[in-house]
């Protein structure tokens, strides 16, 4: 399989810590690639070795088939970061940031000006590109923090929490802008996200990583699929008492949901469900409202995380 | 390879925010006023009634405006470093394929446009205040110049290895090192002055070498560049930037180890 980035046993130790553990994995062209995990897994040490502001201590990274290391200028005028939490120059404005951007890019000038237009009306900016950055609320600051990335239409984009901070309307904007591009320009993303919807939605595979450690490598449902309890909801309206003697006598967790007693919450794997409809249904229980939820990707990250 | 698009984005970037704070211009304005205001009444009161009076006031008034030469190419490397970590920016410039060696020439540009906008307004400040005419001397000093330029750039390029190394927490180097650097090179007096013991060890100051063969040059009214004093200064001067630039390296190597993401 060709990568477009190719992470091969790479590890960093910091004195007797070690925050990234022999890791290996690649990013496939065209592909958005999740990087999951709870605090302290190694998200963002892996981001800043695939950024060069960190160097392994062993393992090698390879972007378009060439050595990191030995490739780093080249390579990186090829990829862009944005990350909700970094800052850009502070006494610029939106419009003098997306041009001091560009032309560390080297665009060239009539380019850089069309590019800069593009993603100011993209992103929502045009009525604060004269503003100074220092006076741009934390959404609009991530919003120019990603135009900035898409200027020079990179080849690869590691984005680390792009729409922390932004409003759910926004971050609809920007998430179908992302696919967009991801889509018209074959663009490859590697995306950190606390956002399990955001995840579940835009990313083709996800990693999740615990202690610096891989844990697994799949498509948000296969992911999903690992947590093998369904939730069953009941709103229930009569022979209350039978429902919790019969859960009880079978041993399955169930809990009341919206400081309702009669609406309960059941635990139960999703070849047990029809079992569990036909026996309380033969038991006289009668319920006005049913729902089956599946196990999400919230599910195994909160399964991954308690444990 | 170098790209010069790199280095004028980065001077953009600077210069935009020089112009925009009104604290930086104050600065560049009034710390200057200061010393040539006191070292200039002083000289005036302390060799107001010999001989040689004017001769050594022009003189140290040279000298001053030279030493603000080789202080504002250090400042400008290390305190342009500096905001970009104040401003929390410095990750989004060190991610992008901005190389150091571009990082630093854009700086020590920024350094030669500082130093040459204060080389003038302290000639003019001179002009107006004690009626001497440094402007006349421009020709003699020439060839000097330069070379206080370079050693600010080693001295801002040292610091800027320290701050990527340690961080703020040395934030303060940036104006400590150079004043530092003033006391022992002869900028405001000459290191005659000194124990013989602190003579000897100001010898590796290549300053003292330029400050004395310049001042000896003011004094006989022609260009001693090609003296003993100056080819000394100059030899060791590019030894010392490319050591220093040798250390920048070091240090940011040292620094990625660690985490460059360290620095905000």
């Amino acid at each position: 399989m060709d990568y477009i980035l190719s992470v091969n046993n790479l590890t960093k130790k910091f004195s007797n810590f070690i925050a990234v553990d022999n890791i290996s994995f690649g990013l496939k062209q065209g592909e958005i690639l999740g990087l999951l995990g709870p605090n302290g897994a190694g998200k963002t040490t892996t981001i800043n070795m695939l950024l060069d502001l960190l160097t392994p201590s062993s393992g090698f990274i390879e972007y378009f088939g060439q050595d990191f290391q030995s490739n780093k200028q080249n390579i990186l005028e090829q990829i862009s970061f944005a990350s909700s939490y970094i800052k850009l120059p502070r006494s610029l404005t939106v419009y003098e940031n997306l041009k001091f951007f560009g032309k560390i890019y080297c665009l060239e000038n009539n380019f850089l000006r069309v590019q800069i237009e593009k993603n100011i009306s993209i992103f929502g900016l045009d009525s604060v590109k004269d503003r100074l950055t220092k006076d741009l609320s934390a959404g609009q600051l991530t919003r120019l923090m990603l135009a900035k990335a898409f200027l020079s239409n990179p080849k690869v984009i590691l984005l680390d929490e792009p729409t922390a901070a932004l409003d759910p309307d926004i971050t609809l904007v920007i998430r179908e802008f992302i696919l967009k591009e991801r889509e018209s320009l074959n663009i490859s993303i590697l995306l950190t996200s606390h956002n399990m919807i955001e995840v579940q939605e835009m990313c083709d595979r996800v990693i999740m990583l615990k202690d610096g450690k891989i844990l697994d490598i799949d498509t948000p449902q296969g992911l999903a699929s690992r947590v093998k309890i369904s939730k069953v909801r009941l709103l229930v309206s009569e022979n209350f008492k039978e429902l919790v003697n019969y859960l009880k006598k079978i041993n399955l967790n169930y809990r009341s949901i919206h400081n309702l007693h009669n609406f309960l919450e059941i635990d139960i794997s999703e070849q047990k469900i029809p079992e569990l409809i036909f026996d309380i249904t033969h038991i006289g229980v009668k319920y006005t409202q049913i729902s089956i939820e599946r196990p999400s990707l919230e599910d195994y990250f909160l399964k991954i995380a308690k444990n | 390879m170098i790209s010069f698009s790199r280095i004028y984005a980065m001077i953009y970037r600077h210069l935009i925010s020089l112009f925009r704070d009104p604290i930086r211009l104050a600065d560049a304005v009034y710390y200057p006023f200061l010393d040539i205001m006191l070292f200039g009444f002083l000289g005036i009161w302390s060799h107001g009634d010999q001989a040689n009076a004017d001769m050594f006031l022009i003189s140290l008034l040279a000298s001053i405006s030279c030493w603000y030469l080789v202080y504002r190419s250090a400042l400008e490397i290390s305190r342009n470093l500096l905001i970009d970590i104040w401003d929390d920016s410095i990750i989004s410039v060190l991610t992008t394929p901005i190389s150091i060696t571009e990082l630093s020439f854009a700086l020590m540009f920024l350094g030669i446009i500082q130093a040459l906008i204060t080389f003038i307004y302290t000639s003019c400040l001179i002009w107006l205040i004690f009626s001497k005419n440094i402007f006349s001397l421009y020709l003699i000093m020439a060839p000097y110049l330069p070379l206080f330029l370079a050693f600010g750039w080693i001295i801002g390029l040292l610091t800027a290895a320290l701050i990527f190394r340690f961080g703020k927490s040395v934030e303060f180097t940036a104006w400590a090192l150079p004043w530092f650097f003033s006391i022992f090179s002869g900028a405001f007096y000459p290191t005659n002055l000194f124990p013989a013991w602190v003579q000897n060890a100001t010898n590796i100051l290549p300053l003292k070498f330029l400050f004395r063969s310049m001042r000896e040059s003011i004094k006989i009214n022609a260009s001693q560049f090609i003296s003993q004093d100056y080819i000394i200064a100059l030899i060791t001067i590019i030894v010392y930037l490319i050591f220093t630039f040798w250390f920048l390296f070091f240090m940011v190597k040292k620094a990625r180890n660690k985490g460059l993401n360290n620095l905000v």
